[in-house]
């Protein structure tokens, strides 16, 4: 299946980037550069990683405001992409504009602070907190539960 | 936009998605937000106790790690990785009290449970947060702590008593109405899915020490809801074992939603099976669930049929592969009684493929491919079934049909090939005492409520004022009874109960559960009850006690066990020690000298128990299949559709509330989902009755009437409309729209003509 191929993927990242101590964050919340307001465009995801390489997350502009929203339109959200089943990295499916867990089929809503809307998720994607400085949009923080695979949210 | 304009927009049009009312929205802001950012994780030396999931009958295994607050491990970054079963969510852990100090405690599925390996249900992923602790206010308060009766009558206060005071009372009116009208007078309904030791205990008084023969079971008041299976195979015991799930080469799933309900086995289904394309669904629902739509999407058929023309469309079926000579000819000689009357049932008219196109609603090319891919999967297709078909008219015709259906194409008895029911609640009644001889004339406790029969009601372990139906009609009688209840939690009965007796539950005393597949486990309590909660067999212990009835000596779970498993032989070697010792993947039902089959109906059965079927003759039965002769729709409830109530209501079960509405749904993130009851309404009959998304209508039957919030949704065919079962909203609960009629099978019947308008 190709979505549990990413997911053996990410597999392997994460045993790479846990074997090798990262300074790149802070152990208190720090500010990540994650893209230029110019290279976002309305529903294409853009990939990062917060608060370590650790957890991959997902930035949305959702093209309209919504809640929690930043940017000019107060329309753009992130949010931890491991879903709070079981870490699968879930997907954005442009038409429903929903996140999608391909594994059990968990399903948020990122234009409603992550809330999980089906499937046997417990709780919202945690939600990272974004702020626009300049032309850019930085992560400056994790809200509304714990990213997949931690005990914590604080960065290595 | 800030918060509260989220919220207020919240409220307008959010397409089919669920929708907040403001009362629930505020929660959506708050709870989330607070919940804790720095978790202490179980350290290497906690107590660990065995559990299995507190919900549905898949039975899933958990863990409690039980450690000293600040004793716990902390760790750095992501200490696990995807799939692992290892990840300790946030709710997986609470505080609370064990032998008088508050511990830690992490309930956390268990990855060496064959079941899960894991894996969890938003149900199951729930049990911790039901706990009680003092820590939450809200579940505290919804608990009951200490017995309370109403002295003086209905009217009189609720008033805390000790507990051999409410003994002494129950037991003085029991025994005064038992000696002016008789046993029978004295009316119990239990939980049929509750723990094994309480609901022995119960039986046992009822028709033993009471000799009362007045009672029903929450689903059902008479006979059994496996009728139309066991008829077959002379029980009606799931037969399949959960590996089939990974293994089967077709689902076909009539009236269950196993991904709602029996959710970690559709996990497995769909990620190692369907999702991989190895095996196709078939899934025959009125509704268009999520189930159905993932059985499409990856090859199969969603047979959105029309409620309860489930026997024609077996019939159909089976004449289908009859025609083609596709049965399984050597299982029908080898094993099968009584085909002949399949062959010549079937003949009917109202079997062709254009009749039951008509009846139940299926495009015939849908049928046919249904036929072609059950063919070509026979022998390793799970066919299963459940309430949809139970808990609906004519259920014995329906389950028996399917059954038929399932063994002439050989599913039986093989890797990943079964024809089982797929199950509701776990098992918990391994030993049903004699019942008196009353009870030959007394089957329906309804009717000995309206005759005025039936003078007092012990609710046991049921919401008698949610789990039945006809409640509107039947409410107010059993209202007028007197009225014990034995329950964790305050619910609307508190309103009418002479007695409420508080039960420790869950994590509170040591249970035992069975899984659908068959596995018996000791669910080992591991914190205090609260207040004076006690078990609900020492309930009955102190009542019979206080009457004067021997035989209730028990002083400990294990004693229940052992008189329970001394008249069962599928259990007597699983004593308690070794129940213990084999933690959450348990011993397996049935077992002779040690040995359990994986599988019903099968060679390895045969080999250890010496016969294949529980039937007399070791033959499977089809011979009932007769009854689809007289089998019309219009016999039953569709016989009440009328201009006045145009539309027949259907109810279904719930993801995030079936099996626990009564704890769960009130953690954020699942009330958040479905914050109120909800009906789902097609877009032809919503346009006719100016009803859009998110608008409260009522849904008012013959019968009486509930409440819910509109979805418009093509998920149901024109004149069809659905709520969730058991919504644990006042006002809310589809019972109270329901017919009094139990099915032939005795049980609870949850179709109904209706009408709906804007409230
Ligand atoms: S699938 Fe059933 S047993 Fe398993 S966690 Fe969910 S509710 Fe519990
Ligand atoms: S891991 Fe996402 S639904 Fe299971």
């Amino acid at each position: 299946m190709k979505l549990n191929r990413r997911g053996l993927i990410y597999l392997g990242t994460l045993g790479v980037a846990s074997a090798v101590a990262k300074n790149a964050f802070a152990s208190q919340a720090k500010e990540v550069k994650v893209a230029d307001l110019a290279s976002i465009s309305p529903l294409k995801p853009v990939s990062f990683n917060y608060p370590d390489e650790e957890s991959p997350a997902i930035l949305l502009d959702m093209g309209k405001t919504v809640y929690m929203g930043v940017g000019p339109k107060k329309s753009i959200v992130a949010y931890s992409s491991l879903c709070q089943h079981m870490g699968c990295p879930v997907n954005f499916d442009s038409k429903s504009r929903l996140l999608v867990c391909p594994c059990h089929i968990s399903i948020y809503d990122p234009a409603r602070g992550g809330m999980c809307v089906e499937g046997p998720a417990i709780s919202r994607l945690p939600r990272i907190i974004l702020k626009v400085k300049g032309n850019s949009i930085y992560a400056v923080g994790v809200s509304q539960g714990i990213i997949y695979g931690r005990s914590s949210n604080l960065g290595r | 936009m800030d918060r509260r304009d989220f919220l207020k927009s919240s409220l307008i049009g959010a397409g089919l998605l669920p929708l907040l009312t403001w009362e629930e929205a505020k929660a959506f802001s708050l709870d989330a937000e607070l919940m804790p950012e720095d978790l202490e994780l179980p350290p290497k030396d906690a107590q660990v106790f065995n559990l299995t999931c507190q919900y549905c009958m898949v039975q899933c295994g958990y863990k409690a790690y039980v450690w000293e607050p600040g004793k716990g491990r902390k760790v750095k970054g992501a200490y696990t990785t995807v799939l692992s079963g290892e990840w300790v969510h946030p709710y997986f852990i609470n505080r609370v009290i064990k032998d008088g100090k508050e511990v830690f405690v992490a309930i956390v599925p268990d990855k060496d449970c064959v079941i899960n390996q894991g894996d969890h249900s938003v149900r199951g992923g729930g049990n911790a947060k039901t706990l009680y602790t003092q820590r939450s206010p809200h579940v505290a308060s919804k608990r009951l702590h200490y017995p309370m009766v109403r002295l003086k009558g209905k009217d009189s206060p609720l008033i805390r008593v000790s507990w051999d005071e409410a003994a002494e009372f129950i037991a003085e009116r029991f025994t005064k109405i038992k000696q002016e009208h008789g046993p029978d007078a004295l009316g119990m309904i239990f939980g049929d899915w509750l723990w094994t030791l309480p609901t022995y205990a119960i039986l046992k008084f009822w028709f033993k020490g009471l000799g009362s023969s007045s009672y029903a079971g929450n689903g059902w008041f008479f006979d059994e809801e496996s009728a139309g299976i066991s008829a077959a195979f002379g029980s009606g015991t799931r037969s399949f074992t959960v590996e089939d799930f990974e293994t089967t080469k077709l689902l076909v799933t009539a009236g269950t939603n196993l991904q709602a309900n029996g959710s970690v086995w559709w996990h497995r289904f769909y990620l190692k099976n369907l999702s991989v394309g190895k095996a196709k669904h078939i899934d025959i629902d009125p509704c268009r669930t999520l189930q159905a739509q993932m059985a499409e999407k990856h090859g199969g058929l969603h047979l959105q049929i029309k409620p309860g023309t489930d026997p024609i469309l077996a019939g159909a079926l089976i004449r289908l592969v009859i025609e083609k000579d596709a049965y399984d000819k050597d299982f029908v000689r080898k094993y099968v009684s009584g085909f002949e009357k399949v062959v010549e049932t079937v003949k009917d008219p109202k079997f062709s493929l254009d009749n039951a196109s008509r009846a139940t609603g299926i495009p015939k090319e849908k049928i046919l491919k249904a036929v072609e891919l059950m063919i070509e999967n026979k022998g390793q297709s799970m066919f299963l079934h459940e309430k949809g078909l139970i808990h609906q008219m004519a259920a014995f015709e329906a389950q028996h049909a399917y059954a038929v259906l399932g063994i002439i194409l050989g599913n039986v008895g093989k890797p990943g090939a079964c024809t089982s029911r797929a199950g509701g609640h776990p098992k918990g009644t391994f030993a049903w005492p004699e019942e008196p001889p009353s009870r030959e004339h007394n089957l329906n406790i309804y009717e000995g409520l309206e005759r005025g029969k039936v003078k007092a009601l012990w609710a046991y372990g049921c919401n008698i004022f949610k789990q039945l139906p006809s409640l509107t009609k039947y409410r107010p009688l059993m209202e007028k009874t007197f009225l014990v209840v034995s329950d964790r939690i305050h619910t609307e009965m508190d309103s009418a109960a002479d007695v409420l007796l508080p039960a420790a539950t869950w994590g509170e005393t040591d249970l035992i559960l069975a899984s659908e597949d068959r596995r018996v486990r000791i669910i080992q309590g591991f914190m205090d009850p609260p207040g004076e909660a006690k078990p609900d067999w020492e309930h009955v212990v102190l009542v019979a006690k206080k009457m004067g009835i021997r035989g209730f000596d028990w002083k400990s779970p294990k004693d229940v066990w052992d008189e329970i498993r001394s008249q069962n032989d599928w259990i007597k070697e699983m004593d308690w020690d070794s129940l213990l010792k084999a933690g959450t993947n348990g011993l397996r039902y049935p077992m002779v000298n040690g040995k359990s089959p994986d599988r019903l109906y099968s060679d390895e059965m045969e080999r250890i128990m010496g016969k294949r079927f529980f039937t007399k003759d070791n033959k499977i039965h089809v011979e009932k299949i007769t009854v689809l002769k007289d089998f019309d729709p219009k016999k039953y409830e569709w016989g009440e559709v009328s201009s006045r109530y145009p539309l027949m209501a259907i109810d279904f079960r719930l993801n995030e509330l079936w099996n626990t509405g009564y704890t769960y749904w009130d953690t954020p993130g699942v009330y958040e989902r479905t914050p109120d009851a909800y009906l789902l309404i097609n877009p032809v009959d919503a346009k006719a009755r100016g009803i859009s998304t998110g608008q409260w209508v009522v849904l008012e039957s013959p019968y009486g009437k509930c409440k819910a919030v509109a979805r418009v949704s093509d998920k149901v065919p024109p004149g069809v409309v659905a709520m969730p079962a058991l919504f644990p909203k006042p006002e809310q609960e589809f019972n109270y729209a329901t017919r009094p009629t139990p099915t032939t099978d005795g049980s609870v019947d949850t179709m109904v003509a209706c009408e709906v308008y804007p409230l």
